[in-house]
């Protein structure tokens, strides 16, 4: 059966992308466009008095002004209906859209923008966590009383997130402990950091009907959320998924295509608006900032009583897609060991910053960086080895989550004794080098999601999945392959159609370590279909049984007897409408149960079909300039089953490298203006030559839900990384800062003052 | 915007005192692109240099490596002249940017910058490194010492005046650049430090520069001082480094590293490079 | 307005172009050359990098005016005459160097330019080649490999043609 499942093969878009024929959406050039620019808020935190565009309106070659005066008025609903399209009352973040114009050329429309008079009244911004739980802090949202949220949902002026993880008894546990540790740390906010900024073109059709051409992760619930929004049919909108240069969370939510789509409304022309990099990082959706504490008590032979953790998240000014960091961080922040009595909360809140958003692994790195640093600590504390101390205290079959799930399919111990034969972890080592560990687990996702498979008459195959091709290779790689396996095809043989709305095979979108999961089991439940319709018809023009049956290069043919067989192309041909076809959808999966008692307003407190990653890190410390020079990191992740190989090994490779950036360089700084570093020369991105060697050990634990035993691969590489590297700095150098990025100069204090 | 492609560093002047304050030099253009974006309205002449071939010469005249002005950091990074006789520019040329951005940046664009973070102009700086300027086609070429230019910033050179060229005196074979950076690669110096001394069994007039550590590339003239005249030895170079970190360095904080730190580094980075210049290899 | 005639991948074109035009606007928009891409507008990512008489550079950062009377070669122009892949785009497909793929073109011409300079590189030699060329899929591991794959069997090439070229003229069949 698997022939091609568990194969690496190059991807289905490789040779299009290296020939430079893969269309992104500035690629894209359609007859007649206007090009469209934003007007954006130069304050953080202002009241709008008045908005005038008349002036701009009467400007040569403008086509279309929207802004709050004339688009509806309705709030988007993010669980909390706390913001609109475009500000209507309050800016709060300086760079935030206050209109966008589209005008014949980018020209005409800048300088209509800089026409349009926004009267301000400036008030004082709320910069920073601290600030915002201040007594008699100013508050972001001063009518936060009158939202509509969700029955889950906590708000409560600048706090609009919170969730708690309760059992046990951890002020017992805690006197009972013959050691107690307490570590404090705080994160950085970060960008996605994908290279190709973001780009849309709308074009409004007849019949209340439009058009978009996007880069996103989640056409579907864009066209859902944008007919919805202006009252169109949604089967009159389409959007049809360009390549993405990119996303890792960034491009969920829609940015601009609301903008082209609300101008293209206003006219008969195509609107196209590209961002610059400066532009993108003004609106980015960055991953949050913010602090975490720890304390945690633990026997003399290193068996962990009880956690209490306590984690503070910056979301900017609106509750965006944010909300799922907080839920995360906290379903980490004790796993993946046994610890009896745990308290875990987590806040989010309000700032004059830009929205944060679910970047890959949204609370994973930063929870796990906390958790991983702060048990190192008290192992150490406890003379044990780390490894030994985690060993002692991890996971297995049978045990149960933070929240009561039963857990099985347990691997957390063969990915740290893995990780750690990897990195050598009991070799000797240099001086100035050291090495360090970290272990976490994740979820899978199954979204909606379905495929359409189709054999034809030429012996082609059409597959078409509404799952975007990001760049993971959940589109590209791993649905070639399952089809190619179900059917004995050649994957590259394959047509594949991916993310146009009109193709009618719906997909929740690439995120939450889902695709594969979720579009995967899509294609493979229609492969399925049409496998067994080709053998019914094989069995009959072989006059032979189906299991002796063979589907290979193409043909069925009886086992055995090689010559006696049938190709695929007649097997269609012979069918009454000329092919054979199915659709797959993805079924409902029922979530875990977990004790609903442990847990106060938390949605996402059952883990499907759970995985398990460490990471281990070998690092050299230059004590006297701060610099940490990376020289490996192994990680080994659980993946279920191995379906696509080649993707697996590149999200994993590639998760280790945007881990070191949060770990050793990249950092958002606001400034009194808002962000200070919008371009890639001061936000720094790790280099081909700051990348380390990387290993990819793949441990399959087969899940009894995901298709194959499959388990989510997207996000995990991305939370272990940094902790395995602030662990090995400690090991190297004595002492680690207890805040990301661990910049050099960080660095060289931890050590100056560890050293006093 | 007018644009023009003189042959002649004469036909450039005339250009200059034509267009006055709205012309613009295009050299390797990387900063220029950039700043274009906006005020391409302002400019009323776009002068390309690049036909006057003299000045992308490297060569080396009598006791002296001439580079001209339009020298790429890559031709700098890679000519043998270079490499053999004043090796810290090309250390410092191989450091800078990438690959991509030393094709096109020139030696004469970086001194005219004003950029606090130039490697080039540290590395010219510790060498002594003479700016040839022409001014006008019947006055002869005046020549300054870099540190003059890099002491005043981007208002260094006088209107309708042109670099067109630097000289550096041979003889500066101990030598070192040290540079200093959160990432890796591809990054400004957070600070940098170049050290020259010639050949000699003493340190025979050492030369230490700095950047990051002052509003602009200065020389370490504290530093200089404990090493004069003297043999190397470890200590020495490590007093040196710390009277360059205490005397020398005026730092001031910023959002990239904090006034403390980049006080630090200067001695890290002046020990290291002196002890590289001179030290057993 | 400036006239600039270049040769792009082997082809002489011709624009009218204004001074400040920069080579990436020159080769996407009037060329409708859309390969090369636009990252970051500023030279800090790469993405935009063309060879100009060989030399990698950021065509968002060089003025087109600058590339009047020069060879530029962009990932279009890769490909042989048959249209076969070049062996870097082959290794790439092959080692699994890429992902989004929006950096790629920019990354092979980084290599194109390596291989000429340098065909035997080893892998540090390729890490700080393409320094200046950000991915935030890949990694990097995949594209150091694939370089250096792409390198032996550039070599080999070289070697074959070589070879070919030296027999004497009656020794052929």
């Amino acid at each position: 059966m698997t022939a091609m499942i568990g194969k690496k093969i190059p991807r289905a878009d490789a040779l299009a992308k290296v020939r430079g024929q893969a269309a992104y959406v500035a690629d894209l050039a359609l007859e007649g466009s206007l090009a469209a620019t934003l007007l954006r808020s130069p304050h953080p935190f202002a009241r709008i008095k008045a908005i005038d565009v008349t002036r701009a309106a009467k400007m040569p070659g403008i086509a279309a002004i929207a802004f709050s005066g004339n688009t509806p008025a309705k709030p988007l609903d993010f669980g909390i209906k706390d913001q609109h399209l475009f500000p209507r009352e309050y800016v709060r973040y300086a760079g935030e859209p206050v209109a966008a114009i589209a005008g014949d050329t980018i020209e005409h429309a800048r300088a209509a923008a800089a026409a349009i008079a926004v009267t301000y009244e400036v008030l004082t911004p709320v910069q920073s966590i601290a600030q915002a739980l201040a007594p008699h802090a100013p508050l972001v949202h001063p009518d936060w009383q009158a939202y509509e949220k969700g029955a889950n949902r906590v708000l409560r002026g600048n706090v609009c997130g919170y969730n708690r993880i309760r059992r046990g008894d951890v002020a017992s546990a805690f006197s009972s402990a013959d050691v107690v540790v307490e570590s404090k740390f705080e994160f950085s906010p970060g960008i996605p950091g994908y290279i190709e900024p973001r780009a849309a073109i709308a074009r409004r059709e007849a019949d209340l009907g439009l058009t978009v051409w996007c880069g996103s992760q989640s056409p579907y619930s864009n066209r859902d959320d944008l007919a919805a929004f202006f009252d169109l049919p949604q089967e009159r909108v389409r959007f049809i998924n360009q390549f993405v240069g990119g996303a890792f969370g960034g491009k969920i939510l829609m940015a601009t295509e609301w903008y082209a789509a609300a101008l293209a409304l206003q006219c008969d022309r195509p609107v196209r608006m590209v961002w610059s990099r400066q532009e993108d990082g003004q609106n980015v959706f960055p991953r949050h900032g913010g602090t975490a504490t720890f304390r945690s008590g633990a026997r003399n032979d290193g068996t962990l009583l009880a956690m209490q953790a306590s984690f503070f998240f910056d979301t900017g000014a609106y509750i965006g897609y944010g909300s799922g960091t907080a839920l995360i961080a906290t379903m980490l922040a004790s796993a993946p060991y046994r610890i009896p009595n745990i308290d875990l909360e987590g806040t989010l809140v309000y700032t004059n910053k830009q929205v944060a958003g679910p970047v890959r692994a949204p609370g994973g790195p930063q929870s796990t960086f906390a958790k991983e640093l702060h048990l190192d600590e008290l192992a150490r504390v406890l003379a044990i080895d780390p490894l030994e101390f985690r060993l002692h205290n991890a996971w297995e079959d049978g045990d149960v989550s933070p929240t009561g799930q039963k857990l099985a399919s347990v691997s957390v111990k063969e990915t740290l004794r893995r990780a750690a034969e990897a990195i050598g972890w009991h070799q000797e080592r240099a001086a100035h080098q050291g090495v360090g560990i970290a272990c976490s687990w994740w979820f899978s996702s199954c979204g909606r999601s379905q495929a359409n498979v189709e054999v034809r008459a030429d012996g082609s195959v059409h597959v078409s999945s509404g799952n975007p091709e990001v760049g993971t290779g959940s589109a590209a790689g791993a649905i070639p392959l399952i089809v190619a396996d179900r059917l004995g095809v050649d994957p590259h043989a394959i047509v594949l159609t991916l993310g146009d709305t009109a193709t009618g095979t719906y997909d929740g979108g690439v995120g939450g370590s889902a695709s594969t999961f979720s579009a995967g089991q899509a294609a493979k439940i229609a492969a399925d279909d049409v496998r067994d319709q080709l053998l019914a018809r094989a069995e009959e023009a072989l006059e032979a049984r189906r299991d002796d049956i063979d589907l290979h290069d193409g043909t069925a043919s009886v086992r055995g007897a090689p010559g006696h067989a049938i190709s695929l192309a007649q097997l269609a041909s012979q069918s009454g409408g000329g092919a054979i076809s199915a659709t797959g959808e993805t079924k409902e999966i029922s979530e875990p149960e977990f004790d609903a008692s442990l847990v106060q307003s938390h949605d996402f407190a059952s883990w499907l079909a759970p995985s398990f990653t460490t990471s281990a890190a070998l690092v050299d410390v230059d004590a006297e300039t701060g610099r940490v020079r990376v020289h490996r990191i192994v990680t080994a992740q659980d993946v279920g089953f191995a379906v696509n190989p080649t993707g697996i090994v590149g999200q994993i490779e590639g998760g280790a490298v945007q881990a070191l950036g949060f770990a050793l360089s990249e950092e958002l700084l606001f400034g009194a203006g808002g962000i200070i570093n919008t371009g890639f020369h001061d936000y720094l991105l790790p280099t081909a030559v700051d990348a380390p060697k990387l290993d990819a050990i793949i441990v399959t634990s087969p899940s009894s839900e995901g298709p194959f035993g499959m388990k989510g691969v997207g996000e995990p590489p991305v939370t272990t990384p940094a902790g395995a590297i602030g662990n090995a700095i400690r090991d190297a150098a004595g002492a680690v800062p207890y805040t990301t990025p661990m910049t050099p100069e960080r660095v060289w204090r931890a050590l100056r003052d560890a050293a006093r | 915007m007018q644009y023009f492609e003189p042959n002649f560093v004469d036909e450039a002047l005339v250009l200059l005192d034509r267009f006055g304050s709205q012309a613009r030099l295009l050299a390797g253009g990387t900063r220029l692109a950039f700043a274009l974006r906006g005020d391409a309205d302002k400019v009323g002449a776009l002068v390309n240099l690049k036909r006057i071939k003299e000045l992308s010469t490297v060569s080396l005249r009598e006791q002296t490596l001439y580079v001209g002005a339009l020298a790429t950091a890559a031709t700098i990074a890679s000519h043998p002249a270079v490499r053999r006789h004043v090796p810290v520019l090309a250390q410092a040329a191989i450091s800078m940017g990438a690959r991509q951005l030393r094709s096109v940046a020139t030696i004469g664009g970086n001194v005219c910058s004003g950029d606090p973070a130039s490697d080039l102009c540290v590395a010219l700086l510790a060498c002594d490194a003479q700016c040839e300027i022409r001014r006008s086609s019947s006055d002869p070429a005046l020549v300054v010492p870099i540190e003059e230019l890099l002491r005043k910033g981007q208002s260094a050179l006088e209107p309708g005046s042109l670099l067109v060229g630097l000289r550096i005196q041979l003889g500066w074979d101990r030598c070192a650049y040290q540079k200093m950076t959160t990432r890796r690669a591809f990054e400004m110096s957070l600070v940098a430090v170049a050290f020259c001394c010639r050949n000699g069994p003493s340190l025979d007039q050492p030369r230490v520069a700095i950047a990051g550590a002052a509003p602009t590339i200065v020389r370490a003239r504290e530093a200089e001082k404990v090493l004069a005249g003297k043999a190397f030895t470890l200590g020495r170079a490590r007093d040196a480094a710390r009277a360059a970190g205490a005397r020398d360095a005026a730092p001031q904080t910023d959002w990239r590293a904090s006034a403390e730190f980049r006080r630090q580094l200067v001695v890290t980075l002046t020990e290291r490079a002196i002890v590289a210049a001179c030290g057993e290899r | 307005m400036q006239r600039v005639r270049l040769q792009v991948n082997g082809s002489v074109r011709e624009a009218m172009v204004e001074p400040q035009l920069s080579l990436l606007r020159l080769l996407r928009d009037e060329l409708q050359l859309t390969g090369t891409k636009e990252g970051c507008s500023e030279g800090y990512c790469g993405a935009c990098t063309v060879l100009v008489d060989g030399e990698p550079v950021n065509s968002c950062l060089f003025f087109a005016v600058d590339a009047d009377h020069k060879n530029v070669t962009t990932v279009e122009g890769l490909e042989d005459a048959q249209g076969r892949p070049h062996p870097l785009q082959s290794a790439f497909v092959q080692e699994g160097g890429l992902q989004c793929g929006f950096c790629t073109p920019g990354m092979l011409m980084s290599a194109v330019a390596l291989l000429e300079a340098n065909p035997s590189p080893d892998e540090n030699d390729v890490r700080l080649a393409i320094a200046g060329n950000i991915c935030r899929c890949t990694g990097y591991q995949a594209i150091v490999s694939a370089v250096v794959a792409a390198a032996a069997v550039v070599r080999k090439q070289d070697a074959q043609r070589s070879a070919r070229e030296r027999k004497p003229m009656h020794s052929r069949p």
